[in-house]
């Protein structure tokens, strides 16, 4: 299956400049897998040493977390896009620096 | 650094900020070379006054239209309820946009709301802390 796997900005050097990439698999984990074989450096910045996707690393099918969905094991059909993205938040807390 | 903001849009934030009352609002500003262009205004899904995570169809489709409008995803910005536009332990902690301004709007005085423009810089973009720089912002 062929997916689209859309590059966020912080990420492209690792990418040779590109916003998006195509990636092949039957899973979130395989498409991942795939393109970390050719991206071994992006697959660095994505990944902690257990090989689990980093907590502050947000994978998107379409445009649905996939960690609401199967996480890694969410199946893909050819076509869908899945965004890569680091996390967004924060707030107010009592502590300030 | 120095962000230059259009007066219009600094006041479209401002005004997004105060509808969010009672909870934090957040959305980003993209442009181009430290020129904001454009205001992209992101429901805050976690709905709280203590803390901001956009909604990830509206965060997505914004990304989407930054690229496609060959755009910088120049600020991403959050309103301070009750507190100075400072980051928080919780805004450096997730601060993973090294590239960004982090623009805060406190609203503690709702008629006179201050906004102040950082770059959080980690040695690791995973890290939990990192070094804190104001960016000037300029009204045009």
């Amino acid at each position: 299956m062929a997916v689209e796997v859309r590059i966020p900005a912080v990420f492209r050097k690792h990418v040779g400049g590109e916003r998006a990439i195509e990636s092949q698999g039957g899973t979130i984990k395989d498409v991942l897998d795939k393109m970390g074989a050719v991206y071994p450096q992006l697959r660095e910045e994505l990944f902690g040493d257990a090989g689990d996707l980093h907590r502050f690393v947000n994978v998107y099918l379409n445009d649905e977390d996939v960690r609401f969905l199967e996480g890694l094991d969410t199946k893909v059909d050819e076509g869908d896009v899945v965004s890569i993205l680091p996390a967004v938040a924060g707030g107010t807390e009592a502590r300030k620096v | 650094m120095k962000l230059t903001i259009p007066k219009n849009i600094y006041e479209q934030m401002i005004d997004h900020c105060r509808a969010g009352l009672p909870n934090e609002a957040c959305g980003f500003l993209a442009g181009r070379a430290g020129a904001v262009e454009r205001f992209i205004p992101l429901e805050n899904a976690a709905a709280s006054p203590v803390y901001y995570r956009p909604d990830d169809k509206q965060m997505i489709a914004a990304m989407r239209e930054i690229d496609d409008g060959d755009l910088e995803l120049s600020a991403i910005f959050h309103s301070h309820v009750a507190s100075a536009p400072r980051p928080s332990v919780t805004d450096i902690r997730e601060a993973h946009y090294p590239d960004s301004v982090y623009l805060i709007v406190s609203l503690v005085d709702l008629s006179n709301p201050e906004a102040r423009g950082w770059l959080i810089q980690k040695e690791d973009w995973r890290d939990e802390s990192g070094q804190v720089e104001e960016v000037e912002l300029v009204l045009s």
